[in-house]
């Protein structure tokens, strides 16, 4: 067993760790969404609410709370969702883009 | 509605913070596009409306095993020196790296400031959170709009600076030294109802602590290392405890 092999291995996974949390938080700050003067984060949970509240309520105004708990009335609700769809798939495809580089160190 | 950025940069015999502060605005102008206000001892910084103050007096700090001065008192007047509606105040070892603060600036919030911290080397070891009887925040970072409540939570924390011993014993806080951290959580914490954070950026700063060096820096990025790792940062705004590299 060549441990002098394993550390290097060991401590290459540590930086990747390190490196992947980070992006991790930079696709966090990208889903943060500004619509209506209000904050709102582009992530599965308000997309998942916003797409249930329009199976629902179509053509009609919807109320959300934003991160900071103020309410915020929708007049659009399809421009939203678009808005919020849009903005999560552009954080998860640059996630994506330096996820390719952890894992092409990874194999070294 | 104008939105504009407020850096405040006092050098000290031992920290040069004019040398960030140019580094700083430069980072503004390529990510932020805003217009900005630097309050400083007579200084003059190129591309900014230059507001010339006299600091108050010395307060000190701990900084790489030694007592440095540190003029950070008038940072609590923030609300008085920034000309705009709506403002940015940052440290002058805040880089920002992309236009994130520009959409945290659209919200309608009176008051963001960051409540958690991401240590960018991945140990969690900057601050303790259990130091104090009180919801901590880091006022590196503070937006603000100018209006009646606005101004009142700045008076406060005018207030507490100016009976800051009282304020620290209150809250059981341990460091001796005067902090605008304390002193705008205290602040905060007296005037959004004491159960309430509604103030938070809702996402952590990224910070570098005491430890940590730069090994380079570009408007975009930043390499960094602490013991014998490194790593590196693109696009993401991050507050850096290393002084020495910019005398570089």
């Amino acid at each position: 067993m060549d441990v002098e092999s394993l550390k290097k291995t060991a401590d290459l996974m540590h930086d990747i760790a390190v490196s992947k949390q980070n992006a991790l938080e930079k696709l966090r700050s990208r889903q943060i969404l500004i619509y209506n003067n209000h904050a709102f984060r582009a992530d599965v949970e308000t997309l998942n609410f916003v797409h249930a509240l329009r199976q629902f309520q179509q053509d009609k105004i919807i109320y959300v709370l934003d991160i900071n708990n103020n309410p915020c009335e929708i007049q659009d609700s399809s421009d939203f969702m678009k808005k919020l769809l849009e903005r999560n798939q552009e954080s998860i495809n640059v996630y994506h883009q330096l996820y390719q580089t952890f894992k092409k160190k990874g194999q070294v | 509605m104008n939105t504009g950025v407020l850096i405040y940069s006092f050098d000290t015999p031992t920290i040069a913070y004019s040398k960030l502060t140019e580094r700083c605005i430069d980072h503004v102008n390529a990510h932020l596009g805003l217009p900005i206000t630097v309050v400083s001892d007579n200084k003059f910084f190129k591309g900014a409306n230059n507001v010339n103050v006299s600091p108050k007096s010395y307060n000190r700090r701990r900084y790489n095993d030694y007592i440095v001065p540190w003029y950070n008192l008038e940072r609590t007047q923030a609300y008085t020196h920034s000309p705009y509606d709506t403002t940015i105040l940052i440290d002058c070892d805040y880089f920002v790296m992309s236009d994130y603060l520009l959409h945290l600036s659209e919200t309608m919030d009176d008051v963001l400031i960051h409540t958690k911290l991401n240590d960018i080397t991945g140990r969690n070891n900057i601050f303790h959170t259990r130091e104090s009887l009180l919801p901590l925040v880091w006022a590196t970072v503070v937006i603000f709009k100018k209006n009646n409540f606005v101004s009142k939570v700045f008076d406060t924390i005018q207030h507490v600076q100016n009976y800051y011993e009282y304020y620290r014993n209150l809250y059981r806080i341990s460091q001796l030294h005067y902090r605008n951290d304390y002193a705008f959580a205290i602040g905060l914490h007296q005037m959004y109802g004491q159960n309430n954070n509604d103030y938070s950026i809702p996402t952590p700063m990224n910070m570098i602590g005491k430890d940590g060096k730069i090994i380079e820096i570009t408007k975009n990025s930043m390499t960094f290392g602490w013991g014998e790792r490194w790593s590196k940062i693109y696009g993401q705004d991050v507050h850096v405890f290393d002084k020495e590299f910019f005398y570089v």
